[in-house]
């Protein structure tokens, strides 16, 4: 019973053990599975060789990499399989070896020649293994094209930007056209995938720079047109002197970049050439003018003077460079000058600058002239004036003044010594007239003689006129005044002598002509006077004067028109100068008209004080028609009293 | 009698200022210029005086104001102003200088007699 027991005890031990196995079996079963599913199918291509190379075991992604399918690969040495070139046997053999030592290696770069010719490159490490007793060698293997594809392009990508970077360094220095040619094409040799048997030609303006190893006739090469502006002006190529192998798109890109950055540099050369050629040119010009030129750098000492300068204000060329513009200013003038430059610093331009220099031997000159700045950036650099000498112009002035002077002074005093005799010449005569026994002729005389004077009269006063206006010390008196009463009062002051002529005198103003003119009413009055005057005088009997007035936008118009005798075209600017009177005797045959002759030149002088014009038109035998234009508004106060 | 003081520098207009003068009443004295008419004035106390301002040296408008500077508080000389109308003479330098009336030069003895008298009433 016991002895079954125990029997018993061991059946049940024994089932378990076995149980326990099979259980353990399973599992090892599907541990194997998974390691065959990993290794299976794994990324990279994974084999077992023995040490001599024989291959034992591979995965799929060996089949891809080499392109051998398995069974092609089993039980065959891959040194027959001439998957490696000759090359690289004993490297490969080198692997072997360590693993027979028990070391792993790599990973080591190989290139593999695949079933269908072409090559791929992969990386390879190896680790010693030992399966049922047996040593091994397991072999991972990479594919790394995708990576070598990669560091080429970077490879020539920094080929490239080294070869751009150079050249752009050579322009820089600024070198021939030739000169920078021929090294453009070295460079971009050696930057060509197969430098040894490239050839770069550049075609340029009717030359051709090329690197070593040209020969006529090559074909199919890469090329890129140099443009200046939009135009085609030459050319870059590359070529292989064997058809092997061919060009790629990042050398056409190359070449473009390259003929793109000439075409830009030459175009850039030439503009700073024609800038130079063109500066050269100002500068001649600005070196002969008759004007004084300068250029004024902001700390005041000189950057340029051209030699009409240097003559006028009497330095040598060497001595500019040691010279401030304070040197030959005149202290009068400094702070005005000063003022300027500040202005024209800030970018301003200042016209008609008048200044006074001293020369080197301190005479002073007399300076207008146009002062603006050159700036740089936004910083000024140079002030820069052009000036004409007006020493001689402000002397003819002064000298013109003192005429005018001289002869106003001349009219005054004729004027005064003219009055002295005409005052008792008139006054004997008046008081011979007063006599009561003179006989007829004895009248007569008499008559004559006052007459006579009395005509002198006006002339004096005129004379006296001019000389006031022409001594420019006269100051009119201004007030708004409405013309049209004014005109009224000109119309009635003539209506006797135009009756006594038989001449119709009218007086319209066209539209309400209530505005009032700045002026001085005696002044104008007797400028209106003498106007309406001369054209009664110089109108034949049965005329017709008539007198207008308008008024535009800023100003008033008078019209004052005749039927008279006309005046020349000729005469048109003589009739305002003193003592010219048309002689129209000749062509009418009547008697002279008489007159001072001072009339007209005291009208435009009056009208001119005003701020105003005059103006005619005529025709001879027709008539005169005088304009008077004057500013509605008065004329600015700082012209008041200004000579014409 | 009208005591009148004529200051004039032309003789032959002196002459007819006689002339004109001596048959209206007048009892005339004279200075030829600028510089012997004050003492003239001191030395006659006219009732009137015709002064030519065209004065050669000392000019009319400085022996008017010279009169008028030494005239006492109750005197005043009338004084018509002959004018010429040259430089610096002017009816308005004249008023201002002290002169009661003007004429131009030359002068309407008619006018010349109206002023006189016109000068003198307004003088009483």
């Amino acid at each position: 019973m016991m002895q079954r027991m125990g029997d018993m005890d061991e059946t049940r031990r024994l089932h378990e053990r076995i149980s326990e196995l099979e259980q353990l079996n399973t599992e090892l079963r599907s541990s194997e599975e998974r390691l065959k599913i990993l290794f299976e199918y794994a990324p990279d291509g994974c084999y077992l060789s023995d040490l001599k190379g024989t291959l034992i075991h591979g995965n799929k992604a060996a089949e891809e990499i080499t392109g051998y399918r398995r069974e092609e690969l089993i039980g065959k040495s891959f040194l027959k399989l001439k998957l490696l070139s000759t090359e690289q046997m004993p490297r490969a053999a080198a692997l072997l070896a360590k693993n027979a030592l028990g070391k792993s290696t790599g990973p080591d770069e190989f290139t593999l020649n695949r079933k269908d010719g072409s090559t791929v490159p992969v990386e390879i490490r190896t680790y010693p293994v030992r399966i049922g007793g047996q040593r091994l060698t397991l072999g991972i293997a990479r594919d790394v094209s995708a990576r070598k594809q990669a560091e080429n392009v970077l490879r020539e990508r920094v080929k490239e930007l080294t070869c751009l970077y150079r050249i752009n360094h050579v322009m820089q220095q600024q070198p021939a056209i030739d000169v920078l040619c021929r090294q453009v094409v070295q460079l971009v040799v050696s930057t060509m995938q197969f430098p040894e048997i490239a050839v770069v030609v550049i075609e340029l303006d009717g030359s051709r720079y090329t690197s070593k190893g040209y020969t006529e006739g090559l074909s199919h090469g890469l090329h890129s047109e140099i443009r200046i502006g939009k135009k085609g002006f030459g050319r870059l190529s590359a070529y292989y002197t064997k058809d092997k192998p061919f060009l790629i798109p990042e050398e056409q890109n190359l070449l473009n970049t390259i003929g793109e950055d000439l075409g830009l540099w030459i175009e850039q050369q030439r503009a700073e050439e024609a800038l130079k050629k063109s500066e050269e040119k100002y500068r001649d010009l600005f070196e002969n003018a008759s004007d004084l030129i300068q250029s004024v750098k902001p700390d005041g000492s000189f950057a340029y003077v051209n030699r009409a300068w240097r003559e006028t204000v009497g330095y040598s060329e060497g001595e500019i460079p040691n010279l401030s513009l304070r040197d030959v200013i005149h202290p009068d003038s400094l702070a005005h000058c000063e003022e300027v430059i500040q202005r024209v610093l800030k970018g301003e331009i200042v016209l008609g600058v008048t200044a006074t220099f001293v020369t080197k031997d301190g005479r002073p000159i007399e300076v207008e002239g146009n002062i603006n700045c050159r700036f740089e950036k936004g910083i000024p650099v140079a002030s820069r004036g052009i000036f004409r000498d007006i020493t001689k112009r402000k002397k003819m002035e002064e000298e013109l003044r003192q005429t005018i002077k001289m002869k106003s002074e001349f009219y005054s005093h004729v004027s005064h010594e003219l009055r002295n005799p005409l005052n008792f010449i008139l006054g004997y005569a008046q008081l011979l007239s007063m006599e009561e026994n003179l006989n007829d002729v004895q009248k007569r005389f008499v008559e004559n003689i006052l007459a006579g004077g009395e005509r002198l009269v006006p002339l004096i006063e005129d004379f006296f006129e001019l000389s006031k206006l022409d001594s420019g010390h006269i100051t009119l008196k201004r007030e708004s005044q409405p013309l049209k009463p004014l005109l009224s009062l000109v119309d009635q002051d003539h209506q006797l002598a135009a009756q006594a002529k038989g001449i119709q005198l009218t007086f319209h103003d066209e539209g309400t002509v209530d505005d009032e003119a700045i002026l001085d009413a005696v002044k104008f009055r007797q400028a209106m006077d003498n106007l309406v005057g001369n054209a009664i005088k110089y109108t034949p009997e049965g005329g017709k004067v008539s007198v207008t007035l308008t008024k535009g936008a800023n100003q008033f118009a008078i019209r004052i028109a005749d039927t008279g005798v006309g005046i020349a075209p000729e005469d048109h600017d003589r009739i305002f100068h003193e003592f010219v009177q048309v002689e129209n005797d000749e062509r009418t045959g009547k008697e002279l008209v008489p007159g001072t002759g001072l009339g007209l030149p005291i009208a435009k002088r009056i009208i001119n004080l005003h701020g105003g014009k005059i103006s005619l038109q005529s025709e001879l035998g027709k008539g005169t028609t005088f304009t008077v234009t004057i500013p509605a508004g008065g004329e600015d106060d700082k012209n008041t009293g200004r000579r014409e | 009698m009208t005591r009148i003081l004529v200051v004039e520098n032309d003789s032959r207009n002196r002459q007819l200022y006689r002339d004109v003068l001596i048959p209206l009443g007048y009892t005339v004295v004279e200075a030829v210029d600028g510089e012997s008419a004050i003492p003239a004035w001191r030395e006659h106390h006219p009732d009137i005086i015709l002064l030519d301002i065209g004065l050669p040296g000392i000019s009319g408008l400085e022996v008017a104001r010279q009169i008028r500077r030494s005239e006492k508080d109750d005197e005043h000389v009338p004084i018509l102003a002959v004018t010429s109308y040259t430089a610096g003479d002017d009816p308005e330098k004249a008023f201002a200088a002290g002169c009661d009336a003007y004429m131009p030069k030359p002068v309407n003895l008619e006018e010349l007699k109206t002023k006189l008298e016109e000068v003198l009433k307004l003088a009483r």
